[in-house]
């Protein structure tokens, strides 16, 4: 039905807006940053 | 990702989900290599925060690059037993 076409995109719209890609000065906004130590991936870390 | 793309557009994710994890009960020796290895296991990883000061050790921040990643992984760990303590996982407001 047409009706579940409008509303998978308003939700892949929604989606897209949940999964933006974040900055480290976004996160910096949005995280404590006093008491807190960002820490670097391991070099062995290989994101999946 | 066992979710095919189809699948995971036409589920609506309740709004409090989101893609930065709020970690308490945390080993206090608990390293930045635990942390990747055990979180990583769910899906690219964005930024990890490690608390290391006497009111934030024992906590941390583990933001991933995608929504259904950060559910699955909140959903797999919540009271997850790492080194004879139980993990609470929530999503940061």
């Amino acid at each position: 039905p047409a009706g579940d076409g409008r509303l998978n995109t308003r939700l892949a719209r929604e989606l897209d807006q949940r999964n933006r890609p974040l900055t480290d000065d976004e996160l910096d906004t949005i995280l404590p940053i006093e008491g807190y130590e960002i820490v670097a991936p391991p070099a062995t870390y290989v994101p999946i | 990702m066992a979710m095919s793309l189809k699948s995971r557009v036409s589920v609506a994710l309740p709004p409090d989900v989101n893609r930065m994890l709020y970690v308490r009960n945390l080993p206090f020796k608990i390293t930045p290599e635990d942390m990747y290895d055990l979180f990583g296991r769910y899906g690219a990883i964005r930024q990890i925060r490690i608390g290391n000061e006497p009111g934030t050790k024992g906590t941390a921040f583990v933001v991933y690059e995608d929504i259904f990643d950060a559910k699955t992984a909140c959903d797999h760990l919540q009271g997850f037993n790492l080194m004879g303590r139980y993990l609470i996982v929530a999503y940061y407001q």
